[in-house]
């Protein structure tokens, strides 16, 4: 039997606001798909998808997290070995932008040195034909761009629901994961599993819990 | 050394004996005959010869009901070859000793004497088989004769024959609980195996269940379609008689469209890389005939790389169990259901026949039933703990709830009558409005950037929560319940949070903008459920709303579909959820370690396995515990859920077991597949509306009852060791583990918001 190329496996976890639509990117980028209602995420949901980019195989497994403040402790399980992140605001939201300069900052400072991150407005399809009295807009395709470009990070206007753009966002992000860390990835995420657990503990009595841990 | 000797005249040596073979003279049960079916042979018979025997019970003496039983328990496997040798040489009319147990007197040739029947295999025409599976709750054995007479239908009650349930068991355990030919195991597939060592049977082609039993060539042009013969065994070619019937599509095509087997489907798709574990699990956990599916070119050459295989197929071969378990459930004792997964949570020692009694299951309270628990002032007339009891084991119909959960969920007192019960409403109901008003009248307050924040969440999810339900869903839909405050108390234009009331004039067709336009709800039960998410807002200043209630609020809202009631049992149930949504995460990181805590006091192994995945901390119960269970289980096994839960009938952190029992029935394969903490994730995660809700509540019940055991034996050791003066052997037991057995809910009130935090 042959093997045409090594499969290359990207982990990669979408961060931003309650309902800025992370759920529904995965979902378009799965499935091809959109649900007008997707249920708000608790915890996390894992998706896997594959892609081929030219030559390469890329497998994504895609952790889908949840926006809402509360739960954003959690978050570090899910991003500390991931190798991209997506940071997703609402073009239509400004408080999701200020929330995703957050993410980016918290990534900067907590993930690892190389993870790739893309930022992205999503909901583009609700100001495609914004006129100039009635601006649905709320966050300028600059501001984007500038963020962006200041942190170094990958930038795309997106619409879940129609499907703009979203398949470029991964391409994109599956261009910039080097083919070296690919295939022996297994053993990468191995060395580095130990460090993605949240600490819960909290008052210290959950060390037991969370070995191999600080 | 069991003796051998002689057959003398008038005696047989017992070949094949199946107990519990019972004759249904007439439809009630008390007139059923139960006895013995064998195969017997006298001395220097052929095989033609053999006797087939119904021996009934009461026409048996004690020592030969002895002999019987024991024959009938006797490894058939083992017997088989040797029975075949010495037939051959039976053939030649050789004499041989026999062992005496096996001995018994000749059953009567003659056929119905007092029941019990016999006749030699040369006379029988044909034998049908049904198997329990065909609409009949017994298999049974319709013989006829050469001369066409109908014997008596044999029918075989598989729950009490001894060498059955051996079998049955047997094959459990190393969960294969098929016969070859892809069908559950059942009592007659011994006998027809036997069958066929010793006489030629042919399949008619035109009634597959119906076997010729050495046919000629005149029977078998009568049976055979085509003249096509599909012979299944024979003495002669023992060549055939020992090749299984091939396996046929159809007959997994059936399993393949109930959707629990979806999964293999997915196998199909499986990486070559992976191939060989495909094969090692598939050999380890699938059913024959799955294996046979396995084995297939097709399914076989499966190229491609997903490396999650693994994780799949011990999905798929955990759904296999399950199938299997829930089949066998019909042709099992409810007993042995319990003990089955009892003896799989290794509790034998622990818990004792009364105790799992304890565990049987009853059905759902009806309207009827639950009337009659009320006297004519509609107090109570049983103790609220037996209907706890029985709310616990077995739920409640729906529309019981809409009563019970009041009680359940204390807004009402077990101790009321029912005219209390009237003067409470009006005060739940004069309350709620206060409450409401209080965001409603206060202009100020609503612009405040925290309250539209607040609102605007509320909007957000209950936009995307249970919309599939059809009372959700945006159709023209008719406003159930138009409560005090909502319209008559303002005018719309002073309610920026609903500045337009859903009606049943506005136009009925979906405007897909409005979906994104969040304030504009069209839909009035979303529009209520909202108005009691903003009361409650108030009503818990606190709290206020986080993610994750509005899953928590849609059922209750579906049993009431009323703000009233909606808001009160929503906030008496918030009242023990508070501390899943405190702002600290305190309450959720107690309960996973509490868990943690049981999880290795119970399942010790487990335990070890998952710190070697880094997974002790649980994290994947996040979700299930959040919400307890919300997103793993279909809408209505939610109400039956929780409606258990609410009981508090053992714990009232029966969720944590409930919790525990979804890591038991996994444990196997998780210990076997999963080694990386992702993995375990991803394996937990994927559960969600997989799971079967009935055995996981019986699981959950025994191990807190096994629970519940050790800690009384430790406490019985401890006050030994104690009153011996021994404190070196005193064993402490956890607090938080002690804490399990108690029945009162844990409270957590989320503390005072900090100035300048944001809500949700
Ligand atoms: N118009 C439009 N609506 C979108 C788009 N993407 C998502 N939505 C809608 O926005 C809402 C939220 O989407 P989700 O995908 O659930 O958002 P999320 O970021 O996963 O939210 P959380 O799980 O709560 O963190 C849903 O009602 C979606 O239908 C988009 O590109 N255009
Ligand atoms: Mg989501």
């Amino acid at each position: 039997m042959s093997f045409p190329n090594p499969v290359t496996s990207v982990k990669l976890v979408l961060l931003g606001e309650a309902a800025v639509g992370k759920s529904s990117l995965v979902l378009r980028f799965v499935s091809n798909e959109f649900q007008e209602n997707k249920e708000p995420t608790i915890g996390a949901a894992f998706l896997t998808q594959k892609l081929t980019i030219g030559d390469r195989a890329i497998k994504y497994e895609i952790w889908d997290t949840a926006g809402q403040e509360r739960f954003a402790s959690l978050a570090p399980m899910y991003y500390r070995n991931a190798q991209a992140a997506l940071v997703v605001y609402d073009v239509t939201k400004p408080a999701s932008f200020v929330k995703a300069r957050q993410w980016v900052k918290e990534l900067r400072e907590q993930a690892s040195k190389d993870i790739t991150i893309a930022l992205v407005g999503n909901k583009y399809d609700l100001v495609e034909d914004d006129n100039e009295e009635d601006l649905v807009r709320k966050v300028n395709v600059e501001e984007g761009q500038n963020l962006a470009d200041e942190e170094g990070l990958l930038f795309f206007e997106t619409s879940a629901k129609t499907g703009y753009n979203v398949k470029d966002v991964f391409v994109a992000i599956g261009n910039k994961i080097p083919e070296a860390t690919a295939s022996g990835s297994d053993t990468a995420t191995n060395q580095t599993s130990g460090e993605g657990r949240i600490d819960l503990s909290g008052g210290g009595n959950f060390n037991n819990a969370t070995s191999g841990c600080c | 050394m069991v003796k051998e000797r002689l057959l003398r005249a008038g005696e047989v040596e017992l070949l094949y004996v199946k107990s519990k073979v019972y004759l249904h003279p007439t439809p009630s049960k008390k007139d059923n005959i139960c006895g013995f079916l064998s195969l017997s042979r006298g001395p220097l018979a052929t095989n033609n010869d053999i006797l087939l025997s119904f021996s009934a019970e009461n026409q048996l003496s004690k020592e030969e009901i002895k002999i019987y039983n024991n024959v009938d328990l006797h490894e058939l496997e083992v017997d088989l070859e040797a029975l075949q040798i010495s037939g051959k040489r039976l053939a030649n009319a050789v004499a041989s000793k026999k062992r005496e147990d096996h001995i018994v007197t000749k059953p009567p040739v003659s056929i119905l004497v007092g029941y019990s029947f016999s006749i030699p295999l040369s006379f029988v025409f044909s034998i049908q088989v049904r198997k329990p599976s065909s609409g009949f709750w017994h298999g049974s054995l319709v013989i006829n004769t050469k001369d066409g007479e109908k014997l008596p239908i044999l029918f075989f009650h598989d729950n009490e024959s001894a060498s059955t349930l051996k079998e049955q068991k047997i094959r459990n355990q190393r969960f294969d609980p098929f016969n070859s030919s892809g069908d559950l195991y059942w009592g007659g597939d011994d006998f027809i195996k036997v069958l066929l060592k010793f006489i030629r049977v042919v399949k008619s082609t035109v009634e597959t269940s119906v076997l010729l039993i050495n046919p000629d060539e005149d029977d078998l042009r009568n049976f055979a379609n085509n003249r096509r013969k599909s012979s299944i065994g024979g003495d002669s070619s023992s060549e055939a008689a020992t090749k299984p019937i091939d396996f046929k599509m159809p007959n997994i095509g059936k399993f393949l469209n109930n959707a629990k087997w979806r999964v293999l489907e997915t196998v199909a798709t499986l990486g070559a890389q992976t191939k060989n574990q495909v094969v090692d699990l598939v050999d380890e956990h699938a059913p024959v005939p799955l294996k046979q599916l396995m084995s297939k070119p097709e399914v076989k050459k499966i190229g491609d790389d997903f490396d999650s295989a693994r994780i799949y197929l011990a999905k798929w071969a955990q759904q296999v169990k399950e199938e299997a378990e829930e089949s066998l459930k019909k042709y099992m004792l409810e007993d042995d259901i319990y003990n089955q997964i009892n003896k799989e949570l290794g509790s034998d020692e622990y818990l004792t026949e009364e105790e799992i009694n304890k565990t049987s299951r009853r059905d759902p309270i009806g309207l009827t039933e639950w009337k009659s628990f009320f006297d004519y002032s509609g107090r109570l007339n049983i103790t609220a703990n037996e209907i706890k009891s029985k709310i616990f084991h077995g739920g409640l119909e729906p529309e019981v709830r809409k009563e019970a959960w009041l009680f359940l969920l204390g807004v009402y007192s077990w101790d009321t009558s029912a005219k209390e019960r009237e003067e409470l409403y009006a005060s739940y109901e004069t309350a709620y409005s206060d409450y409401k008003l209080k965001w409603v009248e206060d202009t100020e307050k609503r612009s405040t950037e925290f309250w539209m924040d607040q609102k605007h969440r509320i909007e957000k999810d209950i936009h995307r929560t249970d919309r599939n339900i059809e009372i959700f869903q945006n159709k023209k839909t008719k406003r159930t319940s138009t409560t005090s405050t909502g319209e008559n108390a303002n005018n719309s234009n002073e309610r920026e949070s609903s500045p337009e009331t859903p009606d049943e004039a506005s136009e009925p067709e979906e405007n897909e903008e409005d979906e994104f336009n969040l304030s504009n709800i069209r839909n009035p039960h979303l529009f209520n459920v909202r108005e009691i998410l903003l009361t409650y807002n108030e009503y818990n200043v606190n709290l206020g709303y986080v993610q994750g209630m509005s899953d928590l609020i849609s059922p209750l809202y579906f049993i009431y579909q009323d703000e009233v009631l909606t808001f009160w049992t929503f906030s008496k149930f918030m009242e023990i959820m508070e501390r899943n949504f405190v702002r600290d995460q305190s309450g959720m990181k107690k309960q996973m370690l509490t868990l943690n805590k049981l999880l290795q006091f119970m399942l010790p192994k487990l335990y070890k396995h998952l710190e070697k995945c880094q997974s002790v901390d649980l994290f994947f119960f996040f979700r299930m515990l959040l919400v307890w269970f919300k997103r793993e289980f279909e809408w209505n096994d939610v109400f039956h859920l929780w409606e258990t839960l609410f009981t508090n009938c053992y714990s009232s952190q029966f969720h944590l077991f409930v919790a525990l029992a979804v890591l038991s029935a996994n444990e196997r394969i998780i210990i076997q597949n999963l080694q990386q903490f992702d993995e375990v994730l991803k394996y937990m995660n994927d559960l969600s509306m997989k799971m079967h809700l009935d055995p996981l509540l019986i699981r959950s019940e025994l191990l807190f009852l096994k629970f519940k055991r050790m800690i009384d034996i430790i406490d019985r050791e401890n006050s030994i060791a104690r009153s011996s003066g021994k404190f070196d052997n005193v064993v402490n037991v956890d607090h938080e583990l002690r804490q399990l057995l108690n029945k009162e809910p844990i409270i957590q009130k989320e503390v005072e918001r900090p100035e300048g935090v944001g809500g949700g």
